[in-house]
């Protein structure tokens, strides 16, 4: 009889088992921090807008008027009835593909989200939040430049339209149809946040890993001689 | 060996060898996105997973060296196995998440882990639109290891026996599709090789035609292929389905998800040609009830508050939706917090119904399962017609479920059991949300959305979410995934440790 055919161990432990692996992992996770992407790289940050757009901020019923209003998605989608049929403004990245819409038109993505300010979080590594945006039809024969990615940082676009929360365009997609868009700023290639001590992480883990893993093999190996 | 609920020595390191295993196949599958990161020159993203999948690889060698061989393991040791690789893979798979440097804490990279691979599809990552591709693609191989069952390929290389049977039906799997646990994971594996192929070209071809360029579109393909098929509900950016504007990728994708939300038994029968089974099955039927029903009930909705006015879009719309929760896949074709913004009461209503209902068992859809829901309306109707008889009569029925099957008491015992306790998880993510200050409907429809492993939300879930009700979440997704049974062996097996007797 082995030591592994013992019967159930008692309490103690039982209790050092579970204390142990709940202690490590928490250790782990505390230790993985350490390796995070530096943030906040200055250099990567894009400069602050001038003359940002100042949304409204609630949601009280808009004007009906030809003048548009300052609007933002998350507010636009918290009440779309107040919003629906209305000019409004909005101003943001415009981010991944454009899709073909009616009439030769494009369909592209616009966050307005802090990320299409600030550049991309992979890229600066400042957590604001997750992303928010809305589908934007953009005028016949416009193309937009920059589309925000990984390690791009879109155009910033103002678009000026009529919202619609079910647009006839998309079948009943939410979206806002573009009478004019202004670009911004242009974006660009910001490039990826430098592995730093990670990639160091890596190499080292690499080799301990395949250093186990061949202790591992030998192990079987004896094992099954044995 | 010992019973489940006082284990041995031989018993815990039966369960930790194939729990280490099943850790080593996730973490090996994280050098498939490493090297994608890579070649697209992502190289923090493929350090982020090489550091993964070292600490997860390392993991398991000491564990080899140091664990003596699986010996002869029972149902018990297979279930706990199952239950522990479901709380321990996540954190494996959290850990390239969180060394992104897009989540707040560990913690919310564990969510999302645990979301990845119990296919809720709920997320709090930061800035997706701007993802590395690397980790954007990682997140669906979690879709796709929970889905087909990180669990089904440790038994397709690792293990056999008793506790093979175990640990399958701990990952909450019934259906015995071949006459061994083993030879059914292979088909699993083949019939969802199959439909890759088939389901990601479609898509490919779908999206180009969109309008996206083709490199795109083979990348946006295969991610979404693994989300729908298995039923998960992440997607590549963050305006889910509705980015695309495309009615024929919502098209495919609904059959994806249809494909997901069968069960493999079924499939298995379809292949050989026995497409009878389809109208005879009790799952098939109770689904098209169902989704009639709930369909309607969501129509009815959204034309009473005049949110769709034309059929087109009413159709597209709703029933991608309806799909979509019904399937537990969770994709979204409109912004989620329309949902409860702009859609009324009706609608939402019907998509938090289809969400509770979920699919067929032995697929990877959660919630509480045609089945059960076939077997308590049985039983509904044999009380129902057993009082209106003498009262020494006794009704005797079946049902068809890939054979006749007699009903019988234990059977509806149990679905209504397990339909209980689904109803007590979907209650009481409920009333963490309402503690948390959350609407009513807002804190039902999230709370079913995470217990059933659906993934749409009104936008509770988010980084801001407070870290009680996130934890709700997780436990929500874990209990919901294993469908009870392997949690509370692991509870039993836990406390008995901890108690050091039985």
């Amino acid at each position: 009889m082995t030591g592994w055919d013992r019967d159930a161990p008692g309490r103690r432990f039982g209790v050092t088992v579970v204390v142990t692996v709940v202690l490590a992992w928490a250790g782990l996770a505390a230790g993985l921090t350490l390796l995070l992407p530096a943030t906040g790289d200055p250099a990567l940050l894009q400069p602050p807008l001038a003359d940002p757009l100042v949304a409204t901020s609630t949601c009280e019923e808009p004007q009906r008027t030809r003048t548009p209003v300052p609007a933002r998605s998350g507010l636009v989608l918290s009440c779309p009835e107040q919003f629906d049929g209305r000019f409004v403004v909005i101003e943001g990245e415009t981010i991944g593909d454009t899709f073909d819409g009616p009439d030769g038109r494009l369909w592209v993505q616009v966050n307005d989200d802090a990320y299409a300010t600030a550049g991309p979080l992979s890229s600066t590594g400042r957590l604001t939040g997750t992303n928010s945006g809305l589908a934007v039809l953009l005028p016949r024969g416009h193309v937009p430049g920059e589309l925000g990615g990984p390690g791009v940082s879109g155009d910033v676009v103002r678009v000026i339209g009529v919202f619609q929360a079910a647009s006839p365009a998309d079948q009943g997609g939410p979206a806002v149809i573009a009478e004019a868009v202004v670009t911004r700023r242009a974006g660009g290639h910001v490039g990826h946040a430098a592995p730093g001590r990670l990639g160091v992480a890596a190499v080292v883990g690499v080799v301990v890993t395949a250093l186990l893993l061949a202790g591992a093999a030998g192990v079987r190996r004896r094992r099954q001689l044995a | 060996m010992t019973l489940a609920f006082r284990p041995g020595v031989r018993d815990l390191s039966n369960v930790a060898v194939l729990v280490s295993r099943a850790i080593a196949v996730v973490s090996a599958a994280m050098l498939v996105p490493a090297a994608f990161g890579l070649a697209l020159g992502e190289t923090a993203s493929a350090a982020a997973l090489v550091v993964g999948a070292c600490i997860g690889l390392s993991l398991a060698a000491v564990a080899a060296m140091t664990l003596p061989d699986l010996g002869e393991i029972g149902w018990g040791d297979g279930m706990v196995a199952s239950g522990l690789t479901w709380l321990f893979a996540p954190l494996v798979c959290a850990v390239p998440l969180f060394l992104s440097g897009h989540f707040d804490s560990f913690l919310d990279a564990y969510f999302d882990a645990m979301s990845g691979l119990t296919c809720a599809g709920l997320s709090v990552l930061q800035d997706l639109d701007h993802l590395p591709d690397s980790m954007n693609l990682w997140r669906h191989v979690m879709h796709f290891l929970g889905g087909q069952g990180i669990v089904l390929v440790v038994l397709t290389f690792f293990a056999g026996g008793g506790g093979a049977v175990g640990m399958y039906a701990g990952e909450g799997r019934e259906d015995k599709i071949l006459p061994n646990v083993r030879r059914t994971a292979r088909f699993i594996w083949r019939a969802s090789l199959v439909y890759f192929v088939i389901g990601s070209t479609a898509l490919t071809i779908a999206l180009a035609a969109a309008g996206m360029d083709l490199a795109s579109s083979v990348f946006h393909a295969v991610n979404l292929f693994m989300a729908a098929f298995d039923t998960g509900g992440f997607s590549p950016r963050s305006s889910s389905i509705g980015y695309y504007h495309s009615a024929p990728v919502e098209a495919v994708l609904i059959v994806l998800m249809v494909a997901g939300a069968l069960s493999f038994a079924l499939h298995y029968r379809l292949w050989q040609g026995g497409a009878r089974e389809l109208l005879r099955n009790i799952e098939t039927r109770v689904l098209a009830v169902t989704s009639t029903a709930f369909l309607v009930m969501m129509a009815i909705g959204l034309v009473g508050d005049g949110v769709y006015t034309d059929l087109t879009s009413l159709l597209r719309r709703s029933l991608f939706q309806l799909v979509s929760a019904h399937s537990g896949a969770g994709f979204a074709s409109v912004p989620g917090v329309l949902f409860s913004s702009g859609w009324g009461l009706l609608a939402p209503g019907a998509l938090i119904l289809a969400m509770t209902v979920g699919g067929m068992s032995g697929s990877t859809t959660g919630g509480i399962k045609a089945i059960r829901i076939g077997l308590v309306a049985k039983m509904l109707g044999v009380i129902s017609r057993q009082s209106s008889l003498p009262r020494d009569a006794h009704v005797v029925t079946s049902y068809h479920h890939m054979q006749r099957q007699d009903f019988s008491s234990d059977a509806a015992r149990a679905a209504t059991t397990v339909l209980l306790l689904f109803l007590f998880l979907y209650f009481s993510g409920t009333a963490m949300g309402l503690l948390y200050g959350f609407p009513l409907e807002e804190s039902l429809f999230e709370s079913t959305s995470a217990a059933a492993g659906v993934g749409l939300s009104v936008g509770i879930t988010a980084p801001s979410m407070p870290d009680g009700l996130m934890l709700t979440y997780i436990a929500q997704m874990y209990l919901g995934r294993l469908e009870f049974i392997s949690a509370l062996a692991l509870a039993g097996y836990v406390g008995a440790m901890v108690r050091g007797r039985v």
